[in-house]
């Protein structure tokens, strides 16, 4: 005892003594086998048996694998990323096009809008080459617009102005072959690129696309086309092209290939019908504006009101002939 | 520490908290006698003393986890089955004893003999000792809690009034009182 309440321990002790020779009470066995087990429940332990050693590190284990599984899917997800963006940038036709079609009409007749687009941004939406956009074969279409990324965010930039310039000639020459055609393929697409232009253009664009704007065809302009002898006009059909809205050519985000197929096709079906007589020519035309074949029909139209300018149209392909 | 020396009280309780019930079957063999003694001494049924006994180890199970050592172990565990007993008189209808709400009893001068018992005299061991659990159980149970606390686990005044929950000096005079009755008790009984 450590403090006794009276001065005198013998009392308090011969008490204790006493105390101590009174019957000692002691719990049943029962309850001590039950407090003890529910005590070995509590921390999870059995009847003193260490845990397996597999046990211990199953956690450890279980977190590690499913880490290991997340890291091996994305670099699975990211190889299969790099082939896809490997596909469309090996065929964009479509820039190429455009780009030479700009060397050949002149540099001076164009004003090129070069935007000083921060890192990581072009100020159109799209973004330098190696980033989403590239992956997604929008890689053509930042150089075509003219958007200059920095050199340092597109390492495949030189590379892909050295196929540029090394396939212009040979663009410019499949263009000049395709003469029949390419009015309506002009025509057709400054049509594509003035909808563009209304519709998807931001702000910022329009305002960088203004000065190379083209202007809207006055009725003289109009009319002196129609007079004007179609090997001019196919000549004078890749400055015109370069002549739309430099932001408006982003819109290329059709896959080229597909592109390049449907002109040949629209190309086809016009030389076809200029070899007919008037009236079958006009039947035929009819024929594509019902079965939905617009460019086609406005691009063999186009050649018909070339050839033959006093020869009065039905009321529906007057329709198709408006803007 | 020498390697051999047994592990304390509070470093048994330490590491069951961490896991180890082994520790748990040597502290629950050093302290199931008191306490339960505590118990039963304290409410005079055998039935009730196993479940407020099992009880108490019930808890001090479910509170494992927060155990920190801020005193002996017997101070805490002795707390465990104050506060059951208590518990355990307030769900009774006579409600929680008198004894509890003050510091006790008649002044030390009235009880008779109180300085000057000698509970060995005239009576062998065995007669005092049924005589001396009669007259425990006579007493008030604020200051039986204190005797008991005392004679079970050895605990100090300090330690009692912690247990219990009240001043020190509320401690030492139920103590007093418990001490002076059970003498006093002892003379005339022998």
């Amino acid at each position: 005892m450590n403090e006794t309440p009276q001065s005198g321990r013998e009392p308090e002790a011969e008490l204790a003594a006493a105390y101590r020779a009174a019957a000692p009470a002691e719990p049943p066995a029962a309850l001590d086998d039950k407090i003890r087990a529910a005590a070995r429940r509590a921390v999870g332990a059995g009847p003193q048996r260490p845990a397996p050693l597999w046990r211990r590190w199953q956690k450890p284990l279980s977190i590690a694998a499913v880490l290991l599984l997340c890291v091996s899917l994305v670099a699975v997800m990211r190889d299969e990323g790099g082939e896809l963006t490997r596909v469309p940038r090996a065929e964009a036709p479509a820039p190429i096009a455009t780009e030479s079609a700009r060397a050949t009409a002149g540099e001076s007749a164009i004003p090129r809008v070069e935007l000083a687009s921060p890192a990581g941004s072009s100020g159109l939406g799209l973004k330098p080459s190696g980033s989403g956009a590239d992956r997604f074969g929008l890689a053509g279409a930042n150089s075509s617009v003219g958007i200059r990324a920095p050199a340092a965010s597109s390492p495949e930039a030189p590379r892909d102005a050295d196929r540029l310039a090394s396939a212009a000639p040979a663009r410019v020459q499949e263009l000049k072959a395709a003469q029949p055609a390419s009015p309506a393929i002009a025509d057709r697409m400054r049509g594509r690129l003035g909808d563009s232009a209304n519709m998807a253009a931001p702000p910022e664009t329009a305002k960088f696309a203004a000065p190379a704007a083209a202007p809207r065809e006055s009725e003289a302009d109009r009319s002196a086309r129609a007079e004007a002898p179609v090997a001019a006009r196919i000549a004078a059909a890749p400055a015109r092209l370069q002549a739309a809205p430099a932001s408006i050519k982003a819109d290329s985000a059709e896959p080229p290939a597909v592109l390049e197929k449907s002109e040949k096709q629209v190309a086809d079906t016009v030389s076809q019908m200029s070899q007919l007589p008037p009236e079958k020519w006009l039947d035929r035309l009819e024929e594509l504006r019902r079965a939905g074949r617009l460019d086609e029909a406005r691009a063999g139209l186009s050649a018909f009101r070339s050839r033959y300018p006093d020869y009065s149209l039905p009321p529906s392909l007057q329709n198709l002939a408006r803007p | 520490m020498p390697a051999d020396s047994p592990a304390s009280d509070e470093e048994l309780m330490e590491r069951y908290r961490d896991g180890d019930a082994g520790a748990f079957d040597v502290l629950y063999g050093r302290h199931k006698g008191g306490v339960f003694r505590f118990m039963l001494r304290q409410c005079g049924d055998r039935g009730v003393a196993e479940e407020l006994f099992q009880d108490v180890w019930m808890n001090l199970i479910r509170a494992r986890a927060a155990y920190a050592v801020k005193a002996k172990f017997t101070t805490y565990i002795y707390t465990l089955a104050h506060n059951r007993l208590i518990d355990h008189y307030r769900a009774n209808p006579g409600g929680l004893p008198l004894s509890f709400d003050v510091d006790g009893g008649p002044r030390l001068e009235e009880i008779a003999g109180a300085r000057d018992a000698d509970p060995a005299v005239g009576a062998d061991a065995r007669e005092q000792a049924v005589r001396l659990l009669q007259l425990i159980g006579e007493l008030p149970e604020a200051q039986r809690e204190a005797f008991l606390m005392q004679q079970e686990s050895d605990l100090s005044i300090e330690d009692i009034a912690r247990a219990t929950g009240v001043s020190r000096e509320t401690a030492k005079s139920r103590l007093r009182y418990a001490l002076a009755r059970l003498r006093a008790g002892m003379r005339e009984g022998g």
